[in-house]
């Protein structure tokens, strides 16, 4: 009885690991969902990979690379925000393994929801990526970022349409030729 | 014996601390260096517990 009980819980599981219908209505504000806002939720005690544990943790950790990677990006020290930004992938990745949706109301416990974009944090960590590479004359190894982009991008907004999902995609679109999409 | 109690109304600290489960306890040490975590219900006078407390003692 307990193992056929296991075997319905998994099967029940598989189930919701399916892909889910195009979310539909209009999209979540830029307002309400946006980048500042996720490293205003993500930001305090600091993440360190070493004791990165819990998916949530995870999740901190590459909010938390990611804010750095924008700094550095911004001052255009570009080796350094390359390698942060490959470090936030790389954090966002192991949620994939178990999570693969984006939310903007994810429940961390009763009553405290917080912006959960793992896929459309690593478009844009992968959008960026490309700029920089574009800017070291790498078209190549740029258009595989952008278009590794717009499947995160694409997979953000099959989970949830947001005005930020919507504006990196026409950005993307505009970056990859149509050739290569 | 009497202890600070603080009162977290907006939810700022757990959030600062990045809590995502009830109750949660950090231990911290006395350079404010977060050295340990919990998620759940923890019985501070069982064994885990005191040898995590006599392990930090014993390292700082």
């Amino acid at each position: 009885m307990g193992a056929l009980l296991i075997i319905f819980a998994l099967l029940a599981l598989q189930g919701c690991a399916g892909t889910s219908p195009p979310a539909s209505g209009p999209p979540i504000p830029l307002k309400e969902a946006n980048l500042e806002a996720v490293f205003e939720q993500n930001e305090g005690l600091e993440m360190v990979p070493e004791d990165a544990k819990e998916l949530r943790d995870f999740y901190r950790l590459g909010v938390q690379q990611k804010a750095q990677a924008e700094k550095l990006f911004q001052e255009k020290s570009y080796p350094e925000a390359m390698k942060l930004y490959r470090s936030s992938n790389e954090s966002f990745s192991t949620i994939f393994r178990y999570l693969g949706q984006d939310s903007a109301e994810y429940t961390l416990f009763e009553g405290t929801h917080i912006l959960f974009f793992p896929n459309l944090l690593v478009a844009d960590n992968e959008l960026k990526m490309g700029l920089i590479l574009q800017a070291r004359g790498k078209e190549s190894p740029a258009r595989r970022c952008w278009k590794r982009s717009l499947a995160s991008v694409q997979k953000s907004l099959q989970a949830e349409r947001t005005e930020w999902g919507l504006s990196l995609q026409e950005k993307l679109i505009s970056l990859v030729p149509s050739k290569n999409k | 014996m009497n202890v600070p109690v603080l009162l977290d109304k907006n939810g700022k600290v757990g959030r600062l601390f990045g809590l995502w489960a009830h109750p949660t306890t950090y231990l911290i040490d006395r350079q404010g260096m977060v050295r340990y975590r919990s998620m759940g219900f923890v019985d501070w006078s069982g064994l885990e517990a005191t040898s995590v407390i006599d392990r930090l003692l014993q390292g700082g």
